[in-house]
């Protein structure tokens, strides 16, 4: 009985000193603290009522060894199932105060799922860049054709012009601008310059192509250096 | 556990592919159904428009022009865009209304240029003035319709011209351009 006394002192120990060490939890510890203490104090009853037998003469060995032959029988494993049971491997028996909560699926499938999804997020987000940018908006770059018109044209007054009957016709004052559409109209009697082209009026699809005509005489002052420009100007000539 | 996981994952790819591929069909549909008129966006010097793709950016001869467009189908044998939109900024001297009369004012003088209409109108949030006229070159009548607005001391133009039998035709173009036109 000292025997099973001691060894469960000896298991209190290692408790003790492992609780300690820190290799069990404080929870345990209590628990196991607990039970063996309770096993401890039966086993001192036990010894008490023994001396008490003794003291009043009953022989203890008659109903002793009735009651102590189960108990010693398993003595030996039961020391090891409980050395077994909460020292050495409490997650068999004790498995409440060892659960680890297993994580819902492990690392690796997770990884895997969440490569998963990114990849089917990036190709869908790639196709509908692709299949709704609008790349013909995108090229600007390319001109296609010129533009003449402007909404700052320079315009030339029309002004009528009476010459002398020395056909005389000053241009000099107009201003003929790359912009300007000016035409030479020039009006003569019969008699008079017959030098001047009546044709004047008719358009050119030339672009540089200059449309004043006028008579051959000493007109020139008039500035023919315009280009895409149409003079305008009518000349009325006194035949006389 | 893993293996249904898997399964899950492949079979939800699967999926997502079909329906990928399903939508871009159809977007691929549309896209072929509209082939006709694409709408096209230009932007430059703070003015954004946006006009179809049957019209293509053009260089304009005028120092004063931001963005020129023309007609494709309109562009002679030169290489000039005889529809064409062109959008002009000036810096204003004095008040931007008399500034923008004065102009017209002179054009009545010069008798290849006729003044049809002038008023007011809205465009792009901004207050402006509308003038329409016709002009005789030598390549015959075009008709023009001028928008002016002021913005920042400068003068905005965006002047749409024609061959007067065209004018009336492509003008509804000109109105979209307006309408969708973002200064900033």
């Amino acid at each position: 009985m000292s025997d099973d006394r001691e060894k469960l002192l000896r298991v209190m120990d290692n408790l003790e000193s492992d609780y300690r060490s820190g290799k069990i939890s404080a929870e345990k510890y209590s628990y196991f603290r607990s039970k063996y203490e309770d096993k401890l104090n039966s086993i001192d009853a036990r010894d008490a009522t023994r001396r008490i037998r003794s003291m009043q003469g009953k022989s203890p060995k008659s109903t002793g060894n009735k009651r102590q032959r189960k108990p010693t029988k398993n003595k030996k494993k039961e020391e090891q199932d409980l050395v077994q049971k909460y020292i050495i491997n409490p997650k068999k028996s004790d498995a409440k105060y060892n659960k680890k909560k297993k994580p819902a699926m492990d690392s690796g499938t997770f990884k895997l799922l969440l490569i998963l999804i990114l990849v089917v997020g990036f190709t869908a987000g790639i196709a509908y860049g692709i299949f709704n940018l609008d790349f013909g908006s995108l090229s600007q770059g390319e001109t296609v054709a010129v533009v003449d018109d402007t909404a700052f044209p320079e315009f030339t007054e029309n002004v009528k012009l009476n010459t002398s009957a020395n056909n005389q016709s000053n241009y000099g004052n107009y201003n003929y601008s790359s912009y300007s559409s000016t035409s030479v109209q020039t009006t003569a009697d019969d008699s008079a310059s017959n030098d001047y082209d009546d044709s004047s009026s008719s358009s050119s699809n030339s672009y540089q192509s200059n449309q004043r005509q006028s008579s051959s005489d000493s007109d020139s002052s008039a500035s023919n250096s315009r280009s895409s420009s149409q003079s305008n100007v009518e000349t009325t000539t006194d035949g006389n | 556990m893993k293996n249904n996981i898997l399964k899950g994952s492949v079979i939800f790819i699967i999926l997502a592919l079909f329906l990928i591929s399903t939508a871009t069909v159809f977007s691929a549909d549309n896209n072929n159904s509209n082939n006709d008129l694409n709408i096209l966006s230009l932007s430059k010097g703070g003015i954004t428009i946006e006009y179809p793709s049957d019209w293509g950016v053009s260089k304009a001869t005028s120092n004063y022009s931001i963005m020129a467009i023309s007609k494709l189908d309109s562009i002679d044998s030169f290489g000039i865009g005889q529809v064409n939109v062109n959008v002009e900024k000036k810096p204003v001297e004095g008040d931007f209304y008399t500034f923008v009369n004065d102009s017209y004012v002179s054009m009545q003088k010069d008798s290849s240029y006729q003044l049809v209409s002038a008023g007011e109108v809205s465009v792009g949030g901004e207050n402006g003035l509308e003038y329409i006229y016709t002009s005789t070159e030598a390549t015959g009548q075009k008709e023009h319709k001028a928008v002016w607005f002021e913005r920042g001391g400068q003068a905005y133009v965006i002047m749409y011209s024609a061959p007067i039998a065209e004018f009336e035709d492509n003008l509804y173009v000109f109105d979209y351009i307006l309408s969708g036109i973002q200064i900033t």
